[in-house]
């Protein structure tokens, strides 16, 4: 359920990304269905596709909005493929109407004459070969391909480390989720990329890895070592020179100098303008004569793959880019081309290329590529020197990826691998790690805590939904590493009383910590005793059951230093209220979705006076009347959540006037600081934006910021709820595919029987056993899915179309089992 | 009103309105803190503007002499190119060359909303494009030594390096 809901909220972003991906996107899906629509081949395209195919690009773009969610739709029947295209067909293909099968037909024998592309639409010529033998020579591989066509150069390199391109990968060496896994395998030694003259004979090549796979494993070559694109390349380096009338001050303009320095324009202008008075040569003025300072403010204004084809223009601005990319220390490759809806492996080699060496935080995410490939990961080490700080969102890393990144582990402060399907293994990766300071190993639920035994000197360690996370080896680590200041134990359900006993003891240094009320394994009275922690400020309770946490706060008012409390959400659980009274330390407090709390308990604690944050929102039960009131009695307030509250307009203005007799009464008149503004979180109520209109509100804006933002709460995070409450049949979503998150996971409809009909008659039962959506993910070409998707369609439930989209969803098939 | 005079590299003598010519942080230094005394009658000199270019600037500030402050924190701001108003947008919509020139002016004259202004724009004009798109664009001369890879590679390198 969880993953459901991560889905959903890939998807939500994915829209938020707006509609000027959409076209990127559908065309990406036409030429995928329609190969000649890609850029032209320089071959006449021999491939025709079958109306069939068509038909299905068309349905594609006829769906408005539900393009992303069909993305995951999509039906994946590759075992039926490799047979349609090898072997002789099964029933199921005779059995399907006349016409079809012809076209069928036809396109079995054209597509030997297709061409193949790689994602960022570029034709391929070049594979990949990684061969499992040493005894590999360049006549060898020579000859082995020559029976596919004319072979135009072979490089054939040896495997330095681990860190070399390795596309097997995901094909050997596979295991399924939760398994063990060995942590050294095997590497290939030899590997070789191979240049057909024709991108036809590279076609027909790859089609023909089965045969080959006792030599080699083979695989289409990366964008940047074909042909095609290097030949583009080298014409936009060269520029068409002829194209425009070079200008006599373009080369006469003191260009080279300014390459290598920033020239800051002190004071008087740079001589460049005042040589080319602008009214004597007014053809020849160009945006070289501009001073780096503006170029400079002008190139800051572009996005970084902006910044990187302006580089290539020429040596001026080369040199003032150089400058400007220095500065880009945080590298989120989500954020550098916000119009592009994905990026390719290509525009990540690019822009790490570029960026990797300046880059000390380095954040990459699985939503952000087309096709998410570990080997995108591969590309940190290379280029990416000075790394400080580095997340991974989403990307599952085996031991061998962990080995390859150890490489920038060790001048690390800072590592997040959130939800990385991360085991033990990483221990050995961690001890590379020396300079670690701050862990984020959240949603990994497979390690148990062992591996934490080789870090010291942590001061942030975040082990959210680490479900497996055991007592004894979490005590260890807190003996071991008492520097800890920021902890989130959230959902590490079987800590036991053990654990926290040693968090207890050992983490003196703690202030900050984010845990459950209660733990299965954990006795009340122990839990209570994180209240003794000395430096403790800072406490959430993630209440997940009807456990009452008050003998929690009791323990806490009698050492009375909390200065933030979080007990949002946990409807099913009441708070003793008054408790928190007696916490005189406390400054936030925040009690989202507190059904019971009401105007007498905030009454209570408007008494205290020094609150600088209240975060209320969804509780019904608060009204105007008492909330202007703590508003009067809390002067410091700065933070006011009451979205989803039942609050009028009023509210507002009486805040207005309260805010404006206190800047008067603590300003004095004097100017001598800004007066304080309290932020109020007013969205979902029945104030309406209308309202910033008006006179007053307009006028006081420096006292009273309104937000429109709703905070949401528990019926977002009921999921969350199922998942810690010990549901322990979530055994079906694995089997239903979703899978897919791992690149190199079995796809489990094709292992399950490689034969389509059986195949077919699955996806009909389930279909029909639970009708909410489902995801079936494939891999391979386009057209694969495609026609095993068509053979589907008929058989299906016409309410659950077979969709197939080239964008994102393409995963290894485990080809070992369909012999 | 108090007006003062303004004396461009070609010799032409502007009358403006001393709010006007405020804009300009150069010139508003320039009368508070070393002093010139504007009512003198002597023209402040700016060698470094043509006269055409400062009428265009004149027109500009004239329009947005009554503007706020912008506001100072935009460390962490977005990047933003399309929140140019449409009287700048219309403001701009010159050849290259005056573009250039009056954004170099108003880099010597100190006045940033218009820097920023003329930035945004080409910026906008640069945004989307390849390298060889933005050469024709700006009739940029490609100077790079013509070489294979490798040598393309030796110069990142050299980027590099020069951290």
């Amino acid at each position: 359920m969880v993953l459901v809901t991560d889905e959903s909220t890939v998807m939500s972003r994915r829209n938020g990304r707006g509609r000027g991906g959409r076209g990127r996107r559908r065309g990406g899906a036409r030429a995928g269905g329609d190969q000649a629509a890609g850029p032209p081949p320089p071959a006449p395209p021999a491939f025709v596709i079958p109306p069939e195919y068509n038909a299905y690009s068309e349905e594609d773009d006829s769906d408005s909005d539900d393009d992303e969610i069909n993305i995951f739709r999509q039906m994946a029947l590759i075992g039926a493929l490799s047979r349609m295209q090898g072997r002789s067909s099964g029933g199921r293909h005779a059995e399907t109407g006349g016409g079809r099968s012809d076209s069928r037909a036809t396109e079995r024998r054209d597509v030997r004459q297709k061409i193949v592309f790689t994602e960022d639409q570029i034709e391929v010529n070049t594979i990949y070969a990684s061969f499992k033998t040493e005894k590999v020579t360049e006549e060898s591989v020579r000859k082995l391909f020559a029976q596919f066509g004319p072979i135009k150069q072979v490089r054939l390199h040896t495997a330095v480390n681990n860190n070399a391109y390795d596309g097997e990968d995901d094909h050997r060496g596979m295991q399924t989720r939760g398994r063990p896994q060995r942590y050294q395998r095997q590497q290939p030694n030899r590997y070789a990329f191979v240049s057909f003259e024709k991108c036809e004979d590279a076609a027909i090549c790859l089609q023909q890895k089965f045969k080959l796979r006792n030599q080699c494993y083979i695989a289409k070559a990366d964008s940047w070592h074909q042909e095609a694109y290097i030949k583009k390349q080298a014409e936009e380096e060269s520029g068409s020179s002829a194209a425009p009338p070079a200008e006599p001050c373009c080369s006469s303009a003191p260009t080279t100098t300014n390459t290598t320095s920033t020239v800051t324009s002190d004071g008087g202008q740079p001589a460049d303008h005042n040589s080319s008075n602008a009214s004597e040569t007014p053809e020849g003025f160009t945006i070289l004569q501009l001073n780096d300072d503006c170029l400079m403010t002008i190139f800051s204004e572009v996005d970084l793959l902006d910044l990187l084809a302006l580089k290539k223009t020429c040596t001026r601005f080369e040199g003032v880019c150089c400058d400007l990319l220095k500065r880009h220390k945080k590298l989120d490759l989500d954020n550098v081309c916000p119009k592009k809806t994905y990026l390719t492996m290509l525009d990540a080699k690019n822009i790490l290329m570029e960026l990797g060496p300046f880059a000390e935080h380095l954040i990459i995410t699985r939503d952000t590529f087309a096709k998410p490939g570990v080997r995108i990961l591969y590309l940190i080490p290379k280029h990416c020197s000075n790394l400080k700080e580095l997340d991974i969102h989403d990307f599952t890393l085996k031991p061998n990826a962990l080995k390859t990144l150890e490489g920038v582990f060790k001048t690390l402060e800072s590592l997040r691998l959130v939800n990385c399907g991360i085991a033990d293994s990483i221990e050995r990766s961690l001890g590379q790690a020396k300079n670690l300071q701050r862990l984020d190993l959240s949603q990994n639920s497979e390690i148990t805590g062992k591996c934490l035994k080789a870090v010291r000197n942590l001061k942030y360690l975040n082990l959210e939904s680490c479900q497996n996370i055991q007592g004894k080896p979490f005590s260890t680590f807190s003996e071991r590493n008492k520097t800890l200041e920021f902890l989130n134990i959230n959902c590490c359900s079987r800590l036991t009383t053990e654990a926290v006993k040693s968090l207890v003891t050992n983490q003196l240094e703690l202030h900050h910590l984010i845990c459950n009320n209660l733990y299965d394994n954990v006795e009340p009275a122990t839990m209570a005793m994180i209240a003794k922690l000395p430096k403790l400020t800072k406490v959430q309770f993630k209440i997940n059951n009807f456990a009452s946490i008050d003998h929690i706060l009791q323990a806490f008012a009698e050492s009375n230093q909390l200065e933030h409390l979080d007990l949002s959400d946990g409807i099913f659980t009441s708070v003793d209220y008054n408790l928190l009274c007696s916490l005189t330390a406390l400054r936030e407090l925040k009690l989202n979705y507190k059904l019971d709390f009401s105007d007498e308990h905030l009454a209570k604690l408007c008494h205290k006076g020094n609150f600088v944050e209240l975060h209320i929102a969804g509780c019904t039960n608060v009204s105007d009347k008492q909330l202007i009131e703590f508003i009067r009695a809390n002067p410091a307030l700065r933070e006011l959540d009451v979205s989803y509250c039942q609050i009028t307009e009023g509210l507002v203005f009486s805040a207005i006037d309260i805010l404006k007799e206190q800047a008067a009464a603590h300003g004095g008149g004097g100017v001598t600081r800004p007066a304080r503004t309290l932020r109020m979180v007013v969205g979902q109520t029945s104030i309406c934006p209308v309202i910033n209109d008006n006179a007053l509100v307009k006028s006081s804006r420096h006292l009273l910021e309104l937000s429109f933002f709703a905070t949401e709460g528990f019926y977002s995070e009921m999921d969350e709820y199922d998942d810690v409450m010990g549901d322990d049949s979530g055994d079906d979503e694995d089997f239903m595919g979703y899978d897919y998150e791992d690149d190199d996971s079995d796809l489990w409809g094709l292992d399950y029987d490689s034969d389509l009909g059986n195949f077919v008659d699955m996806c009909q039962f389930f279909y029909d056993s639970d009708s909410s959506d489902k995801y079936y993910m494939g891999y391979g070409d386009y057209n694969f899915i495609a026609s095993a998707a068509l053979e589907c369609k008929s058989s299906l439930h016409p309410a659950y179309g077979c969709k197939c989209y080239r964008s994102r969803p393409v995963l290894t098939l485990k080809i070992a089992n369909c012999e | 009103m108090s007006t003062i005079k303004l004396e461009t590299s070609d010799g032409v003598k502007f009358t403006v309105k001393t709010q006007v010519a405020k804009c300009s942080g150069t010139i508003r230094t320039m009368l508070e803190d070393i002093g010139i005394n504007p009512q003198d009658g002597e023209a402040i000199p700016l060698s470094n503007v043509h006269s055409t270019i400062l009428q265009k600037i004149l027109v500009w500030a004239e329009h947005h002499v009554d503007d706020p402050e912008p506001p100072r924190d935009d460390a962490d701001a977005a990047k933003r190119t399309d929140d140019i108003c449409s009287w700048d947008e219309d403001f701009l919509k010159v050849d290259q060359r005056t573009l250039f020139d009056v954004m170099l002016a108003a880099n010597y004259l100190d006045m940033k909303q218009l820097i920023a202004v003329c930035c945004k724009t080409v910026a906008n004009m640069i945004k989307g494009k390849t390298a060889d798109q933005i050469r024709k664009t700006f009739n940029i001369e490609n100077d790079f030594p013509p070489g294979d890879e490798d040598k393309i590679r030796l110069r990142n390198q050299f980027c590099e390096e020069r951290r």
